[in-house]
């Protein structure tokens, strides 16, 4: 275990510094989440009025998470760079953990979420987003980097298995969408097909959005944080576990 | 690191296939502590393949290998702290420097932060690329990037370094240079295992030489038990008159068995022995002649000759 934390900081660190050497990551990081609020905000809150939603209070938690969705792609890329460049095969013949390059791919992404997930809070805040207290921003937070987390390491699967790293990005491009669009995040779960419902209802991206809806007074944190760490928690454990198994056989 | 006494790799009846491809065939032999090995063959032959069962990225379907006594499946972990290995294509970060890597690949190697920057600086030196330490390795030549690469597998001393291909895509000089750290490297003792197509290298650099063909060793021995068994100089004289052939074959006849080759018009002493070349042409008097040269046989026909040995060596 302590190589396992050992060598997953030290990967993460180096896919952070890699990332501040790649200005690009940082401003994309930085500026698309807040370009897909602006259009969203500007085309559909009056739409939402209309309907009685407070769309400055519903939206940022959907931003979030497709930020988060989006950041986890870049994860797929570099897995599958590092496996074509020969660094995964040095790294395999290595005596470290095996769950760690994926851990710490996933871990050095945090700071690209927090780069994310900050000029979305703070614009949210000034159309008027409000939190319940304290405890609601920093849960807020927490939940947006665990998701980040878990995406980031399940996008990194597919570049143990893509045949090159613009590949890995255009497999990872395909669960987004639907995952995204198919949640409570864009519309509520009654205007969905009746066939659909079941899986809007429960499907981990909603679970997720609910729980950081809840955090901003819109729900109850009560009902939806245990759905919603249930599948972080799951899917995370599976993530690192299948990643770790990815690693042994990559080739 | 205990003395190891005997062999400290051994390779039984190893053999492997990817779908209906066969890369290994059976190999086996075994590399004494401190000798430094070539494992010489063709594009193909599975050279890289034996590599990846020896450092465990790849698991082979029959046969086994140990490294200093561990079994490199069933013991992988306790191996890979034996072993370090320098793949076909450098395995560097590019966005990172070249110190930057090293402490890298140290700090995974367990060491301290402290001492993974001081064993970076040290090796930086010894591989002369302190000028280049800061710079991003994406700038780096092909023979810096190797000599790099090489460094990052020598940050924790392990006793045996695989070196895959080394000097692969070098200019000369880079590979002069690059020879040079392999024999340090020998000189410090370590077991070294190094896949290459070129005889020349083989033989420059090791002490034993393996050769591979289609899987399977086809030849073992001390780099000049190898030119033996390949044969010495080959004389090829070129009549100007064709129908001189036969005239010169028999002529040659006391310097070894000539083969005549009427396609292109050639008479080859395969093993004309040194120094046959004056007793030659004094045998040749009254025959004009376009060409006639000496030669050392080329990997090919090394290849090509140990590989017709009937029943192998």
């Amino acid at each position: 275990m302590r190589t396992l934390a050992a060598d997953t900081l030290i990967l993460g660190a180096r896919s952070v510094v890699r990332s501040r050497r790649n200005p690009a990551t940082v401003v994309s990081a930085f500026i698309f989440p807040l370009l897909f609020f602006a259009l969203f905000f500007i085309v559909m809150r009056r739409v939402m009025a209309a309907q009685g939603f407070d769309y400055a209070q519903l939206l940022p938690p959907t931003i979030v998470a497709q930020a988060m969705l989006f950041a986890g792609m870049s994860s797929a890329y570099y897995v599958a760079a590092d496996r074509l460049s020969g660094l995964t095969a040095r790294l395999r013949s290595m005596p470290m953990h095996r769950a760690a390059p994926i851990l710490g791919r996933a871990v050095g992404d945090l700071v690209r979420s927090f780069i994310s997930l900050v000029p979305i809070s703070v614009v949210g805040v000034i159309v008027g987003m409000r939190f319940d207290n304290a405890l609601g921003v920093v849960g807020f937070a927490l939940v947006a980097l665990a998701f980040g987390l878990v995406a980031s390491l399940g996008m990194g699967l597919i570049g143990y298995v893509a045949s090159s790293p613009d590949d890995a990005v255009s497999i990872a491009s395909m669960p987004y969408l639907p995952l995204l669009m198919l949640s409570t995040g864009f519309a509520p779960v009654k205007n969905f097909p009746g066939w659909l419902q079941p899986f809007v209802e429960w499907q981990p991206v909603t679970a997720v959005i609910d729980l950081l809806r809840a955090f901003t007074g819109e729900g109850d944190v009560g009902s939806t944080l245990p759905v919603a760490a249930a599948w972080l928690s799951g899917f995370g454990l599976l993530f690192a576990a299948l990643g770790a198994r990815a690693f042994k056989k990559a080739s | 690191m205990a003395e190891v006494s005997g062999p400290i790799v051994q390779i039984e009846e190893v053999a492997h296939s990817f779908g209906s491809t066969v890369a290994l065939n059976g190999v086996s032999f075994e590399v004494e502590a401190g000798e430094v090995l070539g494992l010489l063959g063709p594009n193909g032959a599975g050279k890289t393949t034996m590599i990846n069962v020896l450092s465990t990225l790849l698991v082979p379907d029959r046969g086994r290998a140990l490294v200093a006594g561990h079994d490199v499946v069933a013991q992988a972990s306790s191996v890979r702290e034996l072993i370090a290995l320098t793949g076909q294509f450098a395995a560097l970060d590019d966005v990172l420097t070249g110190r930057e890597n090293l402490i890298l690949f140290g700090r995974l190697r367990s060491l301290s932060k402290r001492h993974a920057t001081r064993r970076a600086e040290e090796l930086l030196e010894r591989f002369s690329l302190v000028d280049a330490a800061d710079k991003r390795v994406g700038s780096y030549s092909g023979g810096m990037r190797r000599r790099l690469d090489i460094a990052a597998s020598l940050v924790v001393a392990t006793p045996v370094l695989f070196l895959d291909e080394p000097t692969t895509g070098l200019d000369p000089r880079s590979r002069a240079e690059l020879w040079q750290v392999v024999r340090a490297l020998r000189d410090d003792g370590l077991t070294i295992i190094l896949t290459t197509q070129y005889l020349e290298e083989a033989d420059q650099l090791s002490e034993r030489i393996v050769v591979l063909n289609h899987g399977r060793v086809v030849a073992e021995g001390s780099p000049d038990e190898l030119k033996q068994l390949a044969g010495g100089q080959a004389c090829v004289v070129m009549p100007v008159d064709l129908g001189q052939l036969e005239e010169c074959a028999s002529a040659l006849a006391p310097f070894g068995t000539p083969v005549v080759d009427r396609d292109i018009g050639s008479v080859t002493v395969p093993d004309a022995g040194p120094g046959a070349l004056s007793s030659i042409i004094a045998h040749l008097e009254g025959i004009d002649l376009t060409d006639i040269s000496l030669r050392r046989p080329t990997l090919e026909e090394v290849f090509l000759q140990i590989t017709d040995l009937p029943d192998g060596p």
